[in-house]
């Protein structure tokens, strides 16, 4: 019997019990549903995270902070600590670095006129900070060189604070007041996303480092926490971050043998740490869902056993017309295969549906996150070729003990 | 030599310590084209002889000769192949797939046969439909048919791959006498048109008379033989 004709028959057999079989894929349903929908859940939440960093810091990014304690906590003694100028330093020098800049972390509340808000960032920055994060000016400019050195009460705001303080007019040319001390404000930040943790973006005041050390802070020093460096390109990051320590140590002082008093890591790492996360979860979720693909296949053989006893006579009745061993087996693993790879379909149909449900769902409870909808398609084919192996895997011996029936028992059972 | 030659066929079934003898050393010739009828009390080894000439079966011992191919060393699937192209078979209880309709069941050696495909096999089986007197009733299903029609359906799918053998088993067992006669007039007629060699199993006198030759089994071994042989051929008298 040729290959469409089996197939025929299987369908026909299966046709003829459709509750039987739907309980029997029922497993193979649930194991395929899962695999998809797990996968494709931490797919995207790994995808949603990736683009969260890329787009938090511009591509290529590297982050240098100070670093004062070695391996076993005791405090070096090694270093000078991050200044200010370190960043220009590294931009002019480091020929794989594009852009960098100090970041002075500072919060607090923001007046003008009778109105206030509570500001989450204040950054203290210095000319290429938007470079480094590929982030644009909504309107008007940005700080010079100029104020930096002068440590200007100028400040460029975002969106958010603009919204707040001035809700009618145009803030460029404006002024707030933190801690009492008047900021003019020169530019506007394009608004950004908030990121995957629901943290808004644009509650943020951008000023130059000295200013926010000697207006703010009220220090002298131009110490500052971290620096924000951008590579030329990704293929450069391994370069620019070679470059950004040995500069840094030539400038600190570091004598050879002597721990770095900094540390520095860029996005990429987190990203490819990240991915690593979610490789290993999908892995593992996607393992558990195999499982229950496996215990689908167990009820498939049951079934498939019970059938081949029930139709016994059947088979007697096509051996007697000259139903081949090898035919009678391929008919019984055909509509095993059948069976399941129907159950894996069902269950694919199923899991891009709970796909698109959940992110839904996650996308109406949290608005800040726009989470995407990945649908692996891997997972997609991978799972219907597993189930087809299931079918294959554990259809075989029903289909063998079918095959293997004497004719004439066979057509003798009641 | 004969188309069906038989010699010294045993076949001795084995449960636990008891040995039943079903066949005790049958020989027997029978020619293309002879209308045969066994006889015999029950459990003599009528069912269990067809069986072994229908390729079923395989004996415990003895040579059983189809058209000069020795059956009894042959594998599983030539056996398949015989039954599947030179053999017809017809039983008791009808024995047709009960869930596909009655042309479906006409087809069904032709599945396996893959001589004819898609519309070609259809209209041969419609033909053998029409032939046993049922081109009206292609789309029932077995249930939906009487005794004798069920019977017919069963004939029309014992001639499928064209056979050289008809085999029937007690074939109007389950048949009230009117449909017994028209069955065995069928049977008849595929002997006489066809030349179709038909061996028959029957307890019932005249429809063993309608044969032009009668074979009586006891105990798993021929005991009278009407005698048609091979000089006499086909043109032997049934009395
Ligand atoms: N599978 C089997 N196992 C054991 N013994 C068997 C088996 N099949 C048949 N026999 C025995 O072989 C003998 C012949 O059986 P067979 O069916 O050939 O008889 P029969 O002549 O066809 O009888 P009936 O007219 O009742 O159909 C019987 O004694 C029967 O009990
Ligand atoms: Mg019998």
């Amino acid at each position: 019997m040729d290959v469409l004709m089996t197939i025929r028959v299987a369908l026909q057999a299966l046709a003829r019990s459709k509750m039987r079989a739907a309980l029997t894929v029922l497993g193979i349903v649930i194991g395929v549903w899962a695999v998809i929908l797990l996968v494709s859940i931490c797919q995207s939440a790994g995808n949603k995270v990736k683009s969260e960093v890329l787009s938090l810091s511009g591509t290529n990014v590297i982050y240098v902070w100070n670093n004062w304690r070695s391996r076993d906590g005791e405090r070096k003694r090694s270093g000078t600590g991050l200044i200010a100028s370190d960043a220009e330093a590294l931009a002019e020098e480091c020929p794989a670095v594009l852009a960098a800049s100090p970041i002075v972390y500072h919060s607090g509340q923001a007046v003008a006129g009778d109105l206030n808000c509570h500001i989450d960032r204040i950054l203290g920055v210095n000319t290429q900070y938007l470079t480094v994060r590929n982030w644009q000016l909504g309107r008007g400019g940005f700080f010079t060189q100029g104020d930096i050195h002068s440590a200007a009460k100028v400040c460029v705001i975002g969106q958010t604070i603009a919204d707040n303080l001035f809700p009618a007019a145009d803030p460029v040319g404006q002024s707030l007041r933190i801690k009492g001390i008047p900021f003019e404000i020169v530019g506007v930040l394009e608004t950004r996303e908030a990121n995957i943790f629901g943290e808004e973006q644009d509650s943020i005041v951008l000023m130059p480092a000295s200013t926010l050390h000697k207006r703010l802070f009220g220090w002298p020093e131009e110490w500052v926490a971290s620096l924000m460096v951008s590579a030329r390109s990704a293929d450069r990051m391994e370069d620019a971050t070679g470059e950004i320590k040995a500069l840094l140590r030539e400038r600190h002082r570091i004598v050879r043998g002597m721990a770095d008093d900094f540390e520095v890591r860029n996005t990429s790492e987190f990203v490819s740490a990240f991915s690593t996360i979610t490789t290993v979860m999908t892995i593992l979720l996607g393992s558990i869902a195999g499982v229950s693909l496996i215990v689908g296949g167990i009820g498939i053989m049951n079934i498939m056993l019970v059938s081949v006893t029930e139709r016994t006579r059947e088979i007697g009745i096509r051996m007697a017309v000259g139903a081949r061993p090898r035919d009678i087996l391929r008919q019984f693993l055909v509509e095993a295969i059948m069976l399941s790879t129907l159950g894996g379909l069902l269950g694919v149909a199923l899991g891009i549906a709970f796909t698109f449900g959940l992110t839904y769902a996650i996308n109406s409870i949290y608005t800040f996150t726009k989470w995407p909808v990945i649908i692996s398609v891997n997972s997609i084919v991978i799972s219907l070729l597993f189930a087809g192996s299931v079918g294959l895997f554990f259809g075989f011996y029903p289909a063998r003990k079918a095959s293997k029936m004497d004719p004439i028992e066979a057509l003798r059972y009641e | 030599m004969a188309f069906i030659q038989l010699q010294n066929v045993c076949k001795t079934y084995r449960r636990g310590e008891v040995e039943v003898r079903a066949l005790a050393g049958v020989s027997l010739d029978i020619e293309r084209g002879e209308y045969l009828a066994l006889m015999g009390p029950s459990g003599s080894g009528k069912s269990t002889l067809m069986n072994s000439i229908g390729c079923i079966d395989r004996p415990t011992s003895g040579s059983y000769l189809l058209d000069g191919a020795e059956v009894v060393k042959m594998s599983l699937d030539e056996r398949a192949r015989l039954r599947n192209r030179k053999i017809g078979f017809v039983f008791q209880n009808f024995n047709l797939l009960t869930r596909i309709s009655a042309l479906e069941n006409v087809e069904l050696p032709m599945l396996y046969s893959q001589r004819l495909r898609g519309r070609r096999r259809h209209e041969r089986a419609r033909m053998l439909m029409k032939r046993v007197g049922l081109e009206e009733r292609l789309d029932h299903y077995p249930s939906q048919l009487s005794g004798g029609e069920q019977q017919r359906v069963a004939i029309a799918r014992a001639l499928a791959n064209r056979p050289s053998i008809l085999l029937a088993d007690e074939p109007t067992g389950n048949l009230d006498s009117h449909t017994s006669q028209e069955v065995m007039e069928l049977v008849a007629q595929l002997n006489r048109e066809e030349g179709i060699t038909v061996i028959l199993v029957t307890h019932d006198r005249e429809v063993a008379e309608r044969a032009r030759r009668q074979i009586n089994l006891r105990d798993g071994a021929v005991v009278s033989d009407s005698g048609c042989t091979e000089k006499e051929g086909p043109t032997c008298s049934s009395k």
